[in-house]
């Protein structure tokens, strides 16, 4: 973990989801004691408007996506409290291959 | 009495014994209560298998089966089902194939072609409206499929007399299936009919390739409705519930596996790669050239094609999708792409399943390395030791020709620890979904009739689905494998899931326009029941038994760690009560056998093929 994640929420982005954005991941909610998964998502919208506009429904992910918290739980549930060092997974709901 | 719209009303069966052929028409009701594809074909597998039955002999019958949307305009219906008792498993194995060839097959005038029996020399099947023609194979024999389909094509086509049909399209086997490699293909512009040994099952037949043309059209109920439901299902197609196929392809699930922990490494010893990376789609493209195919009629083009070195030094193509990636590349411990995109094309040219010939090499690296074997050659990560054996094993040479068998044989003639280390579900190899972590999908490969796989039950979409955990899993793992089956009946691309608000009554709509029934999601659904029980007999009736509906021992012993992560552990007890739960929930007996009054009420009592 480096020193800029340990603060907040990362958000790791997969597939389509890092395409458009143009990166893989982004840290989110810093300074933040409790966020939500709908918070850590507005703002990984917010500062990139390419992943919002297909992957994001403002604090959901959009049909078709979903959230996964620390490669274990899957969700889609903005109210799911957070705590700052966690990882958010936005990816593809379809695994199929 | 017309032909129900969307069919011609026969099938059409060929005796490479005495060299003869005859039409048969469908039964009533048949068609109906089987749909087409994987549906149709397990009907017909039922009535042409004249009771137990060794998958080699030449009275095992190979059953091509078109579908009743294949020509029509709806996107990705260009698509056939090869069915046969696999030689892999001795269960039965339905694969899907797509392209011109389920197209010109149809206009051959047949709904499906049966061939049994077998030719003493090597020989072609060619079909057309006007009958079947045999073509010796001789100069063929040796060929890869695709060299054996264009020699064939050519010699066809050299009078003209294709012209009028089209020309010709084929299914060919590689060196793989004339040698009865247990996990052989058959291919057609090289998409394969992968999994399970099909391409061996043609080869006992000394059966090279089936060519087939025609101009026989069939009829729809309802056209002008039909042509707008296909414009707005290839719109649909175009947006983004397949946007992740168009774009990157299903080796894009590499990455997203690796961090989920469920990507399948060095013969399931781990689910993560620390080479991933090095093969995530983008990566693969970095010095090398990628570019994107589709099947005919589809208007998804999902196939990425990478750029890659051949056997003969030349550049040339592979398609490469998430399941040839992932097990000649992780689970044999392998990360240089260049090394595994060669052992994908190489598999293509022999007629080899990627995940079984991966699976195969894995599994003998691991016991070579504890010792079991004595293959100092083969270690984990030794990508030029992976591509010698490949070649071994489609040549049926040295070590190769004992991997040929399958690791369920393999294993059982190395014995000691060696049978819970193979990877597979009776017989039949697992693909890249660690069951450790993906938990639904363990049930899944456990009940499959087909054995461990990915297409046949989708389980891994419960797994995947939000905010269920801890939820009774059995309904909708009953409910993916049967909207796969309808899928794979009809005949649609899976790909297209994402599409269909719901899928069932998605499919009832297209199916209305198509045959004329006024058919409904619940009819669909009953259907679907109806064919996965007509699998499951076809399977008792061949020597089924319950013990086989579990995993290899190291999914129920062996925790599967990982680095910040509790260990996930598979709990033997939990899986035996599911699928115990999941043969109740199909109206079988808690052990997994049909009832009797179950098999008369799906018109399959007293079939052949259980006597």
């Amino acid at each position: 973990m480096s020193e800029g994640e340990a603060g907040g929420v990362t958000v790791e982005l997969f597939g389509i989801a890092r395409r458009r954005a143009g990166r893989d991941r982004i840290v989110v909610c810093q300074g933040i004691a409790a966020p939500s998964l709908g918070e850590a998502l507005e703002e990984a919208g917010r500062r990139m408007p390419e992943l919002a506009a297909e992957c994001l429904d403002g604090a959901r992910p959009r049909s078709g996506y979903l959230a996964n918290v620390n490669a274990g739980h899957f969700t889609t549930d903005p109210t799911l409290m957070l705590a700052p060092g966690d990882h958010v997974l936005l990816l593809a709901a379809d695994a199929g291959g | 009495m017309s032909p129900v719209p969307g069919y011609h009303g026969q099938y059409l069966r060929v005796d490479l014994s005495n060299g003869t052929s005859t039409c048969v028409p469908w039964p009533e009701g048949v068609l109906r209560n089987f749909l087409g594809g994987v549906g149709l074909g397990t009907w017909l597998l039922h009535q042409e298998t004249p009771g137990r039955v060794d998958a080699l002999a030449p009275e095992s019958p190979l059953v091509f089966v078109f579908s009743p949307l294949v020509g029509s305009p709806l996107t990705t219906s260009a698509k056939f089902a090869v069915l046969a008792k696999s030689p892999l498993t001795g269960r039965i194995n339905d694969s899907l194939s797509s392209s011109s060839f389920a197209i010109a097959g149809k206009r051959t005038g047949h709904d499906a072609i049966v061939i049994t029996g077998a030719s003493p020399e090597p020989i072609s099947l060619v079909v057309t409206p006007e009958g079947v023609a045999w073509e010796t194979a001789r100069s063929e024999w040796g060929q890869s499929s695709r060299s054996a389909a264009e020699a064939l094509e050519s010699r066809l086509g050299a009078d003209g007399s294709d012209e009028r049909f089209g020309g010709f399209q084929v299914a060919a086997i590689g060196p793989a299936g004339e040698r009865l490699v247990r996990y052989a293909t058959i291919s057609h512009d090289a998409r394969h009919a992968g999994r399970g040994g099909l391409g061996a099952v043609m080869g006992s037949k000394r059966l090279k390739a089936v060519a087939v043309a025609g101009d026989r059209q069939v009829a729809f109920s309802d056209p002008d409705r039909l042509v707008a439901m296909s414009r707005e299902l290839s719109r649909q197609s175009l947006g983004p519930a397949t946007a992740k196929y168009r774009e990157l392809g299903t080796v894009d699930n590499l990455v997203t596996f690796n961090r989920l922990g469920t990507l399948p490494t060095r013969n399931f010893q781990a689910g993560e790669f620390e080479g991933a990376e090095r093969l995530a789609p983008d990566a693969l493209a970095t010095d090398r050239d990628r570019t994107r195919a589709s099947c005919a009629a589809c208007t998804i083009g999902c196939e990425h094609i990478f750029a890659v070195t051949g056997a003969d030094g030349n550049e040339a193509g592979v398609r490469m999708e998430y399941e040839n990636l992932f097990a000649l590349g992780p689970l044999c411990g392998v990360s240089d792409p260049e090394i595994v995109l060669q052992a994908s094309r190489r598999c293509d040219e022999l007629g080899l399943d990627t995940i079984s010939t991966g699976a195969s090499v894995a599994f003998a690296m691991e016991c070579a390395e504890r010792g079991l074997v004595d293959l100092p050659e083969l270690r984990f990560g030794d990508g030029a030791a992976m591509l010698s054996m490949i070649d071994d094993i489609g040549h049926r040479r040295e070590a190769g020709d004992m991997l040929a068998e399958g690791t369920r044989i393999v294993a059982e003639r190395i014995g000691g620890d060696a049978p819970g280390l193979a990877p597979h579900v009776k017989g039949l190899e697992l693909p890249g979904y660690e069951p450790r972590v993906l938990q639904a999908m363990a049930l899944g490969f456990a009940v499959n009739p087909r054995g461990a796989d990915h297409n046949r039950s989708g389980a891994y979409e419960v797994d995947f689905a939000p905010d269920t955990q801890g939820m009774d899993s059995i309904g909708p793992v009953v409910r993916v494998e049967d909207e796969a089956v309808l899928m794979d009946s009809l005949i649609l691309c899976k790909f297209l899931r994402g599409v269909f608000e719901d899928r069932a009554s998605g499919m009832a709509g297209l199916l209305g326009p198509v045959t004329g029934w006024d058919v409904t999601a619940e009819e669909l659904l009953e259907t679907a029941g109806r064919i996965v029980t007509a699998k499951k007999a076809y399977n008792i009736g061949q020597g089924w038994t319950p013990d086989e509906d579990t995993l290899p021992q190291r999914f129920l012993d062996e925790p599967l760690k990982q680095e910040g992560q509790p260990a996930r552990e598979l709990d033997a007890d939990r899986l035996a009560a599911q699928v115990k739960a999941y043969n109740e929930f199909r109206g079988w007996t808690s052990e997994g056998f049909v009832p009797a009054d179950r098999l008369v009420e799906i018109g399959l009592s007293g079939s052949p093929a259980m006597a």
